[in-house]
């Protein structure tokens, strides 16, 4: 672990920049915004230490939301257009959704070689929570708003300095190449860091102590499976998809032929789960023709399915889809009436 | 990098008319691909896009592919507008295909709706090739008018096999009809098949399917004797797109074959 200034940290993102586009948060009128610099054209005018994690997901730096994958007919090979990037100031769920693509998208029989290449060349320098965000619950989701794993290098902030903590060799590599004036950081200042850390995380905790859990959430789908109350529950969801876009763990798409000249082109774009026609096919059979069935296949596919193929949820407790959602949806609310409407249900049965 | 999005080129070899809304494209893929029976290739019209389709050819013929295809939508439109000479794409194969082993020793009741029995094709072929190791293969097929049966050219060399059987039925007939008139799953009702010893494969439209599954149930058949051809939109065929699921099964990795007992349960399976 180690200490760096800001001033020196400043001065080592703009090394980083000399050799890499960067990924950054700056501050926007009410909120961090997630901004790509290119080359040499981040200034330290523009630092801020985001407070919590920016509306944008990664997701677009990883799987744009559209995205050429094939030229055909081929004849030859195009030429490889990847460009690796530093991220900068990511925050611990904005790792775990990656986690969380990695089991569909690089950890199956199939790996999309975009993604599995982005994954492995884009260089992430994450950075602690300073505060509860108004919609974060993170800690709801058995997570926690400070990266433990699968980063290069983590930035903390203390007392006007940074303790930076290196996550993996290319972290290592990162330092030691573009870092200056970082020095051992005291055990004290270790100490000092996690007792900032237990102090955030209890403010989430605090935040959503309303929304305790007593069932599994794919205990509570399960028992919905056929239930009608899925249409009360999404009565002023309007369809928009915003919770899907904005999601940094959804991941469908769709692929989409159009000619380019003499040539044709396929490009992967951004599908949503809320839109009739994403299952639609030939001759008009959809299989989830309502809202309901729909909205029901969404927190079906993220807490009950998708622990049954991968052992894990999906979802990080970013709050970005309670924050987007213009029909004021809250997805910790929608859990917690599906666990309660099964209490009232095992009571009525009992009595 | 190397896409998984690509498609092979292939040449449309010859284009055959089943029926007037049915054709069989006979394709040769610039290089050889292999497949399972019950596994399904992405097809590609050029700049209009892609559909899964299972083909209806042999697959032990490696040289060429038949894929049979009725015009439904956008994309099979264009399909029906190919000729011998034009070139299209495929991916693949993907998917499952049938589990051939547990099949074996087994009596095989092979049930086609329609354009239905193009992918059930793939499996006969397979059936036959090594016809000794099952005990029998029951195939009964229907189709709405006389005109709508395809393979027609097949049906009496199927026939002539040992210990193969073939029956059909039109919904609706016309004066020159000499067979059977009635919904397939009339012709399931007094088979002679070892109920206890059989495995039931169906193919066709979701009604069908629906009707043959509770009338096999009703005949004696248990849910984990019956496999079903799935269908549900698809783009990627490889669990990566999102969009084919029954349940927690992706047609398109787990599939499109679904025992009915693993899917019976899930909302929705019929559509």
């Amino acid at each position: 672990m180690f200490l760096i200034s800001q001033e020196n940290l400043l001065k080592s993102i703009v090394n980083i920049n000399q050799d890499f586009p960067v990924v950054m948060p700056v501050e926007g009128e009410k909120k961090y915004l997630l901004k790509y610099f290119e080359k040499q054209s981040w200034d330290i005018d523009l630092w801020s230490f985001a407070a919590i994690r920016t509306p944008q997901p990664l997701k677009s730096y990883y799987y744009p939301a559209t995205q050429k994958v094939a030229v055909y007919p081929l004849e030859k090979k195009e030429e490889d257009q990847f460009v690796p990037l530093v991220i900068i100031g990511s925050k611990a769920c904005d790792i775990h959704a990656l986690q969380i693509i990695d089991k569909v998208y690089a950890q199956g029989d199939y790996t999309d070689p975009y993604y599995t290449k982005a994954r492995k060349e884009h260089i992430l320098i994450t950075t602690d929570c300073l505060e509860a965000g108004e919609f974060c619950y993170c800690t709801l989701m058995n997570n926690q708003p400070y990266p433990v794993k699968d980063f290069a290098m983590n930035i903390s902030s203390l007392n006007g300095n940074y303790l930076i903590e290196v996550g993996s060799d290319k972290g290592k590599m990162t330092l030691e190449k573009y870092f200056r004036g970082y020095k051992k950081a005291h055990e004290s200042q270790i100490k000092q860091r996690n007792k900032r850390r237990k102090e955030i995380e209890e403010t989430v905790q605090e935040k959503n102590k309303e929304f305790i859990y007593y069932r599994s959430h794919q205990e509570s789908i399960e028992k919905h499976l056929k239930s009608p109350e899925w249409a009360d529950l999404c009565k002023t969801c309007v369809e928009c998809g915003t919770c899907t876009q904005i999601c940094p763990t959804c991941y469908c798409f769709l692929l989409f032929d159009f000619p380019v000249e003499d040539k044709f082109e396929r490009i992967k774009v951004w599908d949503s789960c809320f839109f009739a026609g994403y299952s639609r096919m030939a001759g008009g059979l959809t299989p989830r023709l309502s809202l309901s069935e729909r909205f029901k296949n969404r927190f079906y596919h993220k807490f009950d399915s998708f622990v049954t193929n991968f052992g894990i949820e999906a979802c990080t407790g970013c709050g970005r889809c309670v924050e987007g959602c213009m029909g004021k949806i809250d997805l910790r609310q929608v859990l917690h009436e599906l666990e309660k409407r099964i209490v009232l249900k095992e009571t009525v049965d009992l009595t | 990098m190397e896409s998984i999005y690509q498609p092979i080129p292939t040449k449309v070899l010859e284009v055959i008319s089943e029926t007037p809304t049915i054709k069989t494209l006979v394709l040769k893929p610039l290089r050889e691909i292999h497949f399972r029976a019950g596994q399904f290739m992405q097809l590609t019209i050029y700049g209009i896009g892609e559909a899964p389709f299972t083909p209806s050819s042999s697959p032990y013929d490696t040289k060429q592919m038949e894929i049979t295809i009725l015009k439904a939508g956008y994309l099979t439109e264009a399909v029906h507008h190919l000729k011998a000479g034009d070139e299209i794409g495929l991916r693949g194969p993907f998917g499952k295909g049938y589990p051939l082993q547990k099949f074996e020793g087994k009596e095989i009741l092979v049930i086609g709706g329609g354009v239905g029995l193009a992918p059930l094709r793939a499996l006969l072929y397979s059936l036959f090739h090594n016809l000794d190791k099952y005990k029998r293969v029951s195939i009964k097929y229907g189709a709405r008018y006389p005109s709508e049966l395809s393979f027609h050219r097949q049906y009496q060399e199927w026939q002539k096999l040992d210990r193969v059987d073939f029956e059909c039925t039109v919904d609706s007939a016309n004066v020159n009809w000499k067979g059977k008139v009635g919904l397939v799953t009339e012709l399931l009702e007094n088979t002679d098949i070892d109920r206890k010893n059989a495995y039931a494969v169906s193919c066709g439209p979701e009604i069908m399917l629906k009707f043959v599954t509770l009338k096999l149930i009703s005949v004696g058949f248990k849910a984990d004797q019956i496999y079903l051809s799935m269908n549900r939109k698809m783009s990627c065929g490889m669990g990566l797109c999102g969009r084919c699921n029954i349940g927690p099964y992706y047609l398109c990795k787990d599939g499109p074959d679904m025992n009915y007992a693993d899917i019976q349960h899930y909302p929705d399976v019929f559509g």
